[in-house]
């Protein structure tokens, strides 16, 4: 198990968003001394073996989402967890386009990507990286709806003492009664459905008395992603939210605490 | 033929049977044949709520999703409302007629002062009166819109959950509920359909299920018991722990008198296991039902 001490960024849900993640690899290396992906490497965006080839030239450590598993098993959808007819078809629409335009070679690469990372603290604590949930690659952990007694079971049962996650696209932290730490580190692929078109990872910093965790806002060339994907026929939703940095898409998903934030 | 057992994976969603089996409505479908003057399930009362939030705490629980009967008739719901946001997410299932102004204010103040979601469906099963009407009692298609544009002006979400009984279109009726609702200024209109289960009046209608209509073996081993709603949930009533709401009339349904007792596996012998098997988990939540490959 490596262990990591002082400022580590994390970041998930690339989404194809080759730009944020360039703009990443820029500006994490100045905060933190390791970098690690959550997963989700494909999705709405343009071009995804321009984010997978610029992942593994920088060597990053991936944890498999559950798109990285679906495009490497060469799946018939994304797996992302969708009840409502509406989201499906949307998630269909990029998950087509992903696959399609995936090379074989990459296909396999993500194929072989771990469900999890484990990592030791410089006082010994267990952190656990891993994309939806300890216990499901595709389980959503919302804000409003992960009570602390639910979390500290999910951290029981997974036996860590900082959990990081991402999947749900929104960034938000809890510390435990007991001290632990969750984090859901939000995604660099698209942005919070907040109104801002910068995106979200965040620094895990383990120099102080306890592990803490801040969110970095990342801006990039959101207008040229937007050209991107209208020049590569994209569905126009998900372009609109690249642009507004409000959702309009996969919508059914949030809980109303969350939805109520956005304007769709 | 022996049914397969549904495993226990640890409670996620607590479902409180708080108003036990009244309702205001004596709808025709209704799966456990809730209606006014039903009394084979006394309401639980706000103490009952709190010691059974504790136990839920120790076992880790998700959320707690409120059911009934309807749930409105509780005296206390407000406040059993308040103090369930105070420590968990929760989800009322209602039929919306009951949803004056001062409920649904003090509703947006306990939501307001919580860091967790409250969701609220309000059942509707067509988007015209008429044949709403027909399923759930004169007027009531009125006083449930009511209830809906309440919650709106509050500023809830709520979703709108409607049976359906056959091979409907399910996008057109997406879409016309969601013109009703768009009509009637619901800013962000959200539905949800849900199977019909063929016990409680609904038997008495549809002639209930046959030999055939169980889960085997095989069908749990390929798809999985995940999505069944009695691997990760129980039902609290007053009558003791149950193991999902659709079956609190069966009484091999009981499965102990405290939360920890109801923490074994289920053998999956009814015709409403194969309806929930085939439709996925009831009622779960879009934001929480996951799904596995």
């Amino acid at each position: 198990m490596d262990e990591v001490s002082g400022r580590v960024a994390l970041f998930g849900g690339v989404y194809n968003n080759h730009l944020a993640l360039a703009a990443l690899l820029d500006d994490a290396p100045s905060r933190a001394s390791e970098i690690f992906c959550l997963g989700d490497v494909g999705a709405f965006g343009p071009h995804p073996d321009h984010s997978v080839e610029i992942l593994r030239k920088a060597a990053i450590s991936i944890v498999q989402g559950n798109y990285d598993r679906s495009v490497g098993m060469r799946r018939g959808d994304c797996a992302c967890g969708y009840t409502d007819p509406r989201d499906n078809h949307f998630a269909a629409l990029s998950y087509a386009y992903t696959f399609r335009k995936t090379s074989e070679r990459n296909k396999d690469f993500l194929a072989t990507l771990p469900d999890e990372i484990r990592l030791r603290g410089p006082r010994g604590e267990r952190i656990l990286l891993c994309h939806g949930s300890p216990r499901r690659q595709n389980e959503f952990l919302w804000e409003s709806l992960s009570p602390d007694p639910f979390l500290a079971r999910l951290l029981d049962d997974a036996r860590c003492d900082v959990l990081a996650v991402t999947h749900t696209g929104i960034p938000w932290k809890r510390r435990l009664p007991d001290g632990r730490l969750v984090i859901n580190v939000g995604a660099i692929g698209r942005p919070a459905n907040d109104g801002q078109t910068h995106v979200w990872y965040a620094i895990l910093d383990l120099s102080g008395e306890e592990p803490d965790a801040s969110f970095i806002p990342l801006r990039y060339d959101h207008e040229r992603l937007a050209s991107e994907m209208r020049a590569e026929k994209i569905a126009e939703p998900f372009v609109q939210t690249i642009e507004t940095g409000w959702w309009t898409t996969c919508l059914e998903v949030l809980p109303s605490k969350e939805r109520a934030c956005g304007r769709y | 033929m022996t049914a397969p057992n549904c495993p226990f994976h640890g409670l996620d969603s607590l479902w409180i049977q708080v108003a036990g089996l009244s309702c205001n409505l004596r709808c025709a479908h209704c799966f456990n044949a809730s209606g006014p003057g039903n009394r084979e399930m006394p309401a639980l009362s706000r103490d009952d709520v709190r010691t059974l939030l504790d136990e839920a705490e120790a076992a880790g629980v998700r959320d707690v999703v409120f059911t009934g009967g309807e749930p409105f008739l509780h005296p206390e719901m407000a406040e059993i409302v308040g103090d369930t946001l105070g420590r968990f997410p929760a989800t009322i299932l209602t039929n919306g007629t009951l949803l004056t102004d001062r409920i649904v204010e003090r509703l947006a103040n306990a939501a307001r002062d919580s860091r967790y979601s409250l969701e609220i469906r309000v059942s509707l099963d067509a988007s015209s009166e008429e044949e709403n009407d027909r399923i759930r009692g004169k007027g009531s298609y009125g006083k449930a819109l009511a209830g809906v544009a309440r919650l709106e002006k509050a500023s809830f979400l709520p979703i709108v959950t409607a049976v359906q009984f056959g091979e409907e279109d399910a996008p057109a009726a997406l879409e016309e509920f969601e013109r009703l609702l768009s009509a009637r200024e619901i800013r962000k209109p959200r539905v949800k359909f849900l199977p019909a289960f063929r016990v409680g009046r609904e038997e008495e209608r549809s002639g209930g299920y046959g030999e055939g209509d169980r889960i085997t073996a095989e069908m749990l081993e390929l798809l999985g018991p995940e999505q069944l709603l009695c691997s990760t949930a129980r039902v609290a009533t007053s009558r003791g722990i149950w193991v999902c709401p659709i079956l609190v009339n069966e009484q091999g349904g009981r499965m102990g008198d405290t939360l920890e007792e109801s923490f074994r596996p289920f053998p999956l012998s009814y015709g409403a296991c194969a309806t929930c098997f085939r439709h996925g988990a009831v009622c779960a939540n879009a934001a929480t039902a996951v799904r596995e490959e």
